[in-house]
């Protein structure tokens, strides 16, 4: 009985997973056809947002981010030339200066948070240096941080870029053309 | 080139990057996979526009799902150093846009999504998606992600201690206070 129960529950999950897959591939097809920029990506993000309130599938396959990634990867790989590799090379002081103004504008709001909102300020650090979410994600707790505050900040920030960025991108790329 | 062995090969690779624990081996693996099958046929790849709508489609979802109402709600206690937090973290990474724009010869699009601070892969996806350079902009993140990644667990403690007020503790887990 105690099984039956446990499949129940796993076979729910499973199914709240396919049907929030299939509502997160719908908005963001739609959102593609309806050319809005990457809209792919921002129509799956919304319909993922949406249909996983409503199905209560709070846990996708980590399989699943795993392929994108793999998937990206590959049409990055197919696009990638020598001539990629050359121009980071030559750029390569330019963007660790950029790096290193993350870095100290991250721990100047940082030391703000501490000292105004007197956040921790292993918290402080991990939430204002833009890594990667995963990351940070699974390293929060290793670093004495608050792991759930860190994650929000960091989903919004992620939210925040993802959905301005790709209109701005269009309007100041358009601008300059 | 036919489009199945392509993705095949970037599987392969990212499975590979995965099972060697390359950090982000599942978006590399295949960069370094399919880049080096593409180098050694010497044949033209393939439009990969279904597979880069399906990458777009998967990433959006993992994403989304990720965005919980509890996270919200965390956010939502700590709104006013939060925003603070997002906002000058977009604010410092348009200055370094501006920055790769004028000292760089990188394409207009990779220093733009390469300055923001979205993630490697959600800004790869981006740039794939408004139809930029991904390899530009996955080149920069990568950049911004080993330096940060690799000094971070070094520069922890002093930084910690940099920046804790001399009556306080120098780390800790508790939650940030809740005051606006």
């Amino acid at each position: 009985m105690p099984c039956q129960v446990l499949n129940s529950a796993e076979s729910r999950r499973q199914v709240a997973a396919i049907a929030t897959l299939l509502g997160a591939a719908g908005f963001g097809l739609a959102a593609e056809v309806a050319r809005i920029p990457a809209g792919a990506l921002l129509g799956a993000l919304l319909g993922a947002f949406v249909f996983a309130a409503v199905t209560g599938s709070t846990e996708m396959p980590s399989r699943i981010r795993w392929i994108g990634k793999a998937l990206i990867g590959t049409a990055i790989g197919a696009s990638l030339q020598p001539s990629h590799l050359q121009l980071i090379g030559e750029s390569i002081g330019v963007v660790l200066l950029g790096v290193g103004i993350l870095i100290s504008s991250g721990l100047m709001l940082a030391t703000t948070l501490v000292r105004v909102w007197g956040w921790s300020p292993a918290t402080a650090v991990v939430a204002c240096i833009p890594g990667g979410l995963s990351e940070f994600a699974a390293n929060a707790s290793d670093y004495g941080a608050d792991a759930p505050t860190v994650v929000a900040v960091h989903t919004v920030r992620i939210l925040v870029v993802l959905i301005a960025i790709p209109p701005v991108a269009l309007a100041v790329l358009g601008s300059m053309q | 080139m036919d489009i199945v062995p392509i993705v095949a090969v970037g599987i392969a690779g990212a499975a590979l990057a995965s099972l060697l624990r390359v950090p982000n081996g599942a978006l590399l693996g295949p960069i370094a996979a399919v880049a080096a099958l593409h180098a050694a046929s010497n044949l033209a790849p393939p439009g990969l526009g279904p597979v880069t709508i399906a990458g777009q489609l998967l990433i959006g979802t993992a994403v989304g799902v990720g965005v919980r109402t509890e996270t919200l709600r965390a956010f939502r206690a700590v709104i006013v150093p939060g925003l603070l937090a997002v906002g000058g973290m977009l604010v410092s990474g348009a200055i370094v846009a501006v920055i790769l724009l004028n000292f760089t010869d990188l394409p207009r699009s990779a220093a733009l999504l390469g300055a923001m601070p979205g993630g490697a892969t959600e800004m790869a996806a981006t740039a794939i998606g408004l139809g930029a350079d991904g390899a530009a902009v996955v080149a920069v993140h990568l950049t911004r992600s080993v330096v940060i990644l690799a000094l971070l667990p070094l520069a922890m403690h002093p930084l910690v201690t940099l920046i804790t007020p001399r009556s306080a503790p120098p780390s800790g887990r508790d939650r940030p206070t809740e005051q606006q």
